[in-house]
């Protein structure tokens, strides 16, 4: 239609009266208690429902990704404290509070509770460090305190199954919440304690599974604390998540974030186990080896020294020694045989050159008186008439001297 | 070496400690050869020992039965 001259369209309005809630600091970060009505939630996952008093009420919404923060939800009739922003959703022309945290209205006083035994029993030197005592490595039997009926006890079972098989399971079954839970869990504790020796038992693991804080509440009990404390045995709690601490967490010797945790803190796991024992047998088998060597090693320069010293060594030895010896007799008579010869040839050859023959064979002759045999050097050896030998190379013939 | 326990009776722990002990001593002096041999046979039994309990081991669960009043018995689950 025509829009007419006078007056605001319903989305001006509207908008108006948005733009005043939402630049009004108190509408922002609101903290509102009150009753919870019309709880609903849809398909989506958000949460709905309408929070009122005796005269007033308003309309409420949680959205799915902060209403999956919470393990539990608000129940109608339930007094709450919510922690949201005001504002208004244009297309119903309604005004909401949206919900960013909410918590049962008594739990504040829980948390107080709380901080006050944590104190008091700190101060008491209950949670001193020096207090906790070191786990055992290898546990003969383990103590458990908790519901036999919850899934923390098959995970218990089953992580100490698979780590370590070896080690007994001594159950101390108990409620885990409510309130006979704390006597219960501290009658299981001193009971495991009694009979700790004849079952051997070297440590107790007190859990149970993920809760809330008054789910959880029996675990901040002072009796349940003490009990901890005065146990001879060590004691791992595993209660509830990662988050959660409680009372008993700080008065154990170990805490472990979950029921699984203290499963795995109590005993050794067999795959390291295993481990282990293989490179033991390794280093036992390469030392050996290693001695082995050495010792054969050792054997044979033993054994080596020890032919040195053996007769048949010894006159190898000697054979050997003779043999030189005859070799270097043969080479010095080879030697001396050369030079004999040598020399030999040396006065053949001067004897050759003295040779009469030679000389004869030049030309020269030997001459002889017939009567002495004398050799004629000079003349006056001779006279006239005188008969002579006269040998020449090739023979002799008779001469008169003229 | 310590032979007061048969390997056979050992717990797990005592077995692993005795075969840990040996290592550790043969690792620290040297040891004649015959010795050697019989420290590797018996460090060899005693991880044989721990693989054994290691296999067979079957977790055993037993449940205390509790009252009211102070007594509590053992009793096989």
């Amino acid at each position: 239609m025509e829009p007419p001259r006078l007056g605001l369209s319903v989305s001006q309005l509207t908008q108006h009266i948005k733009a005043l809630m939402d630049n009004d600091p108190l509408l922002q970060d609101v903290l509102v208690y009150g009753e919870v009505s019309n709880y609903s939630r849809s398909a989506a996952g958000h949460v709905y429902f309408t929070l009122k008093d005796a005269e007033s009420a308003i309309r409420c919404v949680m959205w799915r990704s902060r209403a999956d923060w919470y393990g539990r939800l608000p129940a109608d009739g339930e007094s709450i404290l919510v922690r949201g922003y005001v504002s208004l959703y244009p297309p119903h022309g309604q005004y909401q509070l949206y919900v960013g945290e909410w918590q049962p209205l008594g739990a504040g006083r829980l948390y107080m509770e709380f901080e006050a035994l944590k104190a008091r029993l700190q101060a008491e030197g209950l949670f001193d460090a020096a207090r906790k005592r070191p786990l055992p490595a290898f546990p003969r039997a383990v103590g458990i305190v908790t519901s036999p009926s919850a899934a923390a006890y098959q995970d218990i079972l089953r992580i100490l199954r698979q780590r370590f098989p070896l080690v007994r399971v001594v159950l101390a079954p108990t409620l885990v919440q409510g309130e006979e839970a704390p006597p219960q869990i501290v009658r299981a504790i001193e009971a495991l304690n009694r009979v700790r020796e004849q079952a051997e038992i070297d440590v107790i693991i007190v859990a149970r599974g993920g809760g809330s804080l008054e789910e959880l509440w029996a675990f901040n009990d002072e009796r349940v604390a003490r009990a901890i404390a005065s146990s001879a045995v060590p004691v791992i709690t595993g209660v509830g998540h990662e988050v959660d601490f409680t009372i008993a967490d700080f008065a154990a010797d170990h805490r472990a974030s979950t029921p699984t945790a203290a499963a795995a803190a109590a005993v050794p796991d067999q795959q390291e186990l295993r481990q282990r024992l293989t490179a033991l047998q390794a280093a036992l088998a390469q030392m050996t080896l290693g001695r082995l060597d050495e010792s054969r090693r050792l054997v044979e320069a033993h054994r080596r020294m020890l032919q040195r010293l053996s007769p048949e060594y010894r006159i190898a030895q000697e054979r050997q020694h003779v043999d030189e010896l005859i070799h270097r007799l043969q080479q010095v008579l080879r030697h001396q045989l050369a030079m004999s010869r040598e020399r030999v040839q040396q006065y053949w050859a001067r004897l050759e050159g003295l040779n009469p023959s030679a000389v004869l064979q030049r030309g020269y002759a030997v001459v002889r008186r017939r009567d002495t045999g004398q050799v004629i050097t000079r003349p006056s050896q001779v006279r006239a008439g005188d008969p002579l030998d006269i040998r020449v190379s090739e023979g002799s013939f008779g001469a008169v001297v003229e | 070496m310590n032979t007061d326990k048969p390997i056979e009776e050992m717990s797990f722990e005592e077995a692993l400690q005795a075969l840990e002990t040996i290592v550790r001593e043969m690792e620290s002096q040297p040891l004649p050869l015959e010795s050697a041999l019989a420290y590797y046979e018996r460090g060899m039994r005693l991880a044989r020992r721990c693989e054994v309990l290691l296999d067979q081991a079957e977790l055993r669960v037993t449940e205390l039965r509790l009252n009211m009043e102070q007594d509590s018995q053992a009793e096989e689950l």
